[in-house]
């Protein structure tokens, strides 16, 4: 049994009736609920909970700061290499895309870590594309080495791997596992992943569940938002992250929704999500899963991203460069997409305390 | 409506299981059985003792009730292993009940123990039901070592002081996949009911039966309280609402677009 | 012969086997026989014979929650 087999019981359920057969009088019952079931969960994605916003966002406010505290997460992205030998039709680093690409060298790697370092950020992310070639596991493992001295946490977000090659870069000091599966339908997945590795669904569907078997210390999962009708994207994902909450009781579950921004190539999403879509699917993440992470990226504006603060969010990324090398020189590369909040780390700390949140550079340091 | 219990190869129509002891009168449990509508029953086992003569339980069973022999007087698992093979055995029946109290104070059970004799008896092929302190972690042992069901206690044996364990019990249900059975503490049937509301795929009632002035009317009255407490739940119970509503909006900005 | 059953010690006449046992104590046919902790079935409490210093244990069942 892994996730894979949820995925197809899922397909039975004609949700677009039930999100279209949803009244606000079921909503406000389901908002006092002490505990909310998948299909509750469903409704809260209805056109009738748009209509109940304010209510569930004070529900949603209360449940946060009762399971979080007046806490975000700070952390930051980068980029080691940007090759790549998938075909996604929507994403830059796409391999048909005539852009120059890079890898850092293991000296590049200590300058971008010596550089966020002097933020402050204790938390990072590490992002290739797909190649094997270029960016393979024991390279991801000398990079790791050397972050490792900088930084208490490493995530990545990388290609999907074997559970064995998960245990082997949880052992070079990786605790973090950020993959999304970009999308839940398993037809649109196939027509925008034309070619290359990743178009086999299930082996990454099921990565979380191979690094939770490996030991990963957190799990961050999502849907690109865009690619296909929002709220069944969202139901997936929360069914996901509750099925991996269930199955890892000891790993830290996290979902994101990144929306679709622009990028190099032509691709405009077919499913574009508005603001309050957006909020709408984070406030019922938040509900249905009241211990979940809920993590907004730099990809979203500063205006939204000051107003998300109170409501159900718990990380946040900062400083963010989408550019291989971006923390030191990102002169002559073109970034995987186009950043919307551009502030710095030492101004996200401030606007986040300006709230009256505390912004958290640090949350876990290994100490075995 | 369809709502079978299925446990171990079994399919039931009653969520309701009942203990044999405490009552002043051996012939009193067919009835109560009967009014309760009870298809499982647990019993225990003792040495023959020639000199004060105890009456035999299985005179006053019926062949259609699951007999559900317990491992009372174990206070480890090799002891409990050990009656879990005589009873079965005897009876026929390879349902237990791992009850292992090494605590003669509280009489609460001994969670390590009782993983260690679910694992053997599962093994052995036994429809393994152990009794337990409710804890999340020692409930996913027993499941991995091949439990049919977790039966968490609501409070101390006997005490029928009701559902004490409530969050704990709660934490199961949410997280375990096999059927959780409330076992011991359940004083009055509100209680019961009130375990089946929660989720609990049944529950065990015996002192409570067996010391009411009137057991088999109260037997009756568990059975009612069992079924309305299970519809209860499949109903979805509506949520409380909270009296306090809404300070500054929260969500204002989402009106620009 | 000497044997024990239930923990006491009792006088048997030579040779009998578990099923004159039970009848010699009068015991009801629905209980468990442990001879020296092997459980011995119902079939073969007849042809099952005692010598002595056995250990018997005789088991039943028993109100029980």
């Amino acid at each position: 049994m892994s996730f894979y087999d949820e995925i197809i019981n899922l397909q039975n359920i004609d949700t677009q009736a039930s999100l279209k057969n949803t009244t606000t009088s079921k909503i406000a019952s389901i908002i006092d609920k002490p505990k909310l079931r998948p299909d509750d969960f469903l409704a809260l994605l209805s056109p009738a909970a748009s209509d109940m916003i304010e209510q569930i966002a004070q529900q949603a406010y209360k449940v946060t700061l009762r399971h979080f505290g007046r806490c975000i997460l700070i952390y930051t992205p980068m980029y080691l290499a940007d090759y790549c030998v998938n075909y996604c039709v929507y994403c830059g680093f796409n391999a048909s895309n005539d852009i120059t690409r890079r890898k850092l060298s293991l000296v590049e790697v200590e300058m971008e870590a010596h550089e966020i370092a002097k933020t402050g950020l204790k938390h990072i992310l590490i992002l290739t594309g797909e190649s094997r070639q270029h960016s393979s596991v024991s390279y991801i493992k000398d990079c790791v080495s050397i972050l490792r001295k900088y930084f208490s946490s490493i995530a990545t977000e990388i290609y999907p791997l074997s559970q064995d090659e998960y245990a082997e870069l949880i052992a070079a000091g990786v605790d973090g596992l950020t993959i999304y599966q970009e999308v839940y339908d398993q037809k649109i997945y196939a027509d925008i992943h034309p070619k290359g590795p990743k178009r086999d669904y299930k082996f990454r569907l099921e990565a979380p569940e191979r690094a939770g078997q490996a030991g990963v210390r957190t799990i961050n999962i999502g849907p690109l938002l865009g690619l296909a009708n929002w709220q069944q994207e969202v139901f997936k994902a929360g069914i996901h992250a509750a099925y991996l909450q269930k199955k890892f009781p000891d790993v830290e579950v996290s979902v994101s929704l990144p929306r679709m921004r622009p990028q190099c190539g032509d691709y405009e999403p077919e499913c574009p999500v508005s603001d309050s879509q957006l909020v709408q699917s984070l406030l019922a993440l938040r509900l249905f899963l009241p211990r979940v992470g809920l993590t907004i990226s730099t990809r979203e504006s500063a205006e939204l991203r000051d107003n998300l603060i109170p409501l159900a969010v718990t990380k946040m990324s900062a400083g963010s460069s989408t550019v291989v090398g971006g923390h030191t020189d990102s002169k002559d590369s073109v970034g995987q997409f186009d950043i919307s909040d551009d502030r710095t780390v030492d101004q996200m700390r401030k606007v986040v305390a300006a709230h009256g949140y505390k912004p958290i550079l640090k949350d876990w340091h290994d100490l075995t | 409506m369809d709502d079978k219990f299925k446990i171990g190869g079994k399919e039931l129509d009653s969520r309701l299981f009942i203990g044999t002891g405490k009552f002043a009168d051996y012939n009193q449990i067919p009835d109560v059985i009967k009014a309760s509508k009870s298809q499982v029953v647990t019993v225990a086992l003792r040495r023959v003792d020639f000199d004060i003569p105890e009456e035999n339980m299985l005179e006053y069973l019926s062949s259609d009730v699951i007999m559900m022999p317990n491992t009372s007087g174990a206070r480890n698992a090799d002891e409990a292993i050990k009656i879990a093979r005589i009873a079965r055995a005897a009876s026929g029946s390879n349902w237990v009940k791992i009850e292992v109290i090494s605590d003669q104070k509280y009489l609460l059970p001994d969670n390590f123990e009782t993983i260690t004799a679910v694992e053997i008896l599962a093994k052995e092929g036994f429809v393994v039901l152990p009794y337990m302190s409710p804890d999340l972690m020692a409930a996913k042992r027993m499941v991995d070592a091949g439990a049919a069901a977790i039966m968490p206690l609501g409070a101390p044996i006997g005490t029928n002081r009701g559902l004490k364990t409530k969050e704990l019990v709660k934490v199961l249900i949410d997280e375990i996949d096999l059927p959780i059975i409330v076992d011991a503490g359940i004083g009055r049937p509100s209680e019961a009911a009130e375990a089946m509301e929660m989720g609990c795929a049944a529950v065990l009632v015996n002192t409570a039966i067996a010391t009411a002035d009137d057991p088999v009317l109260m037997a009756e009255a568990f059975g009612q309280a069992v079924e309305c407490g299970r519809k209860a739940y499949l109903a979805g119970p509506g949520a409380t609402a909270d009296l306090a509503k809404a300070s500054s909006p929260l969500t204002g900005f989402l009106r620009n677009e | 012969m000497l044997i024990e059953i239930s923990g006491k010690e009792t006088e048997i006449p030579d040779g009998s086997s578990i099923e004159q046992l039970i009848r010699i104590k009068d015991a009801a046919d629905n209980i468990v026989v442990v001879l020296n902790d092997v459980i011995i079935e119902q079939a073969q409490w007849e042809n099952t014979a005692l010598n002595a210093n056995d250990r018997v244990e005789l088991i039943q069942f028993v109100a029980g929650g």
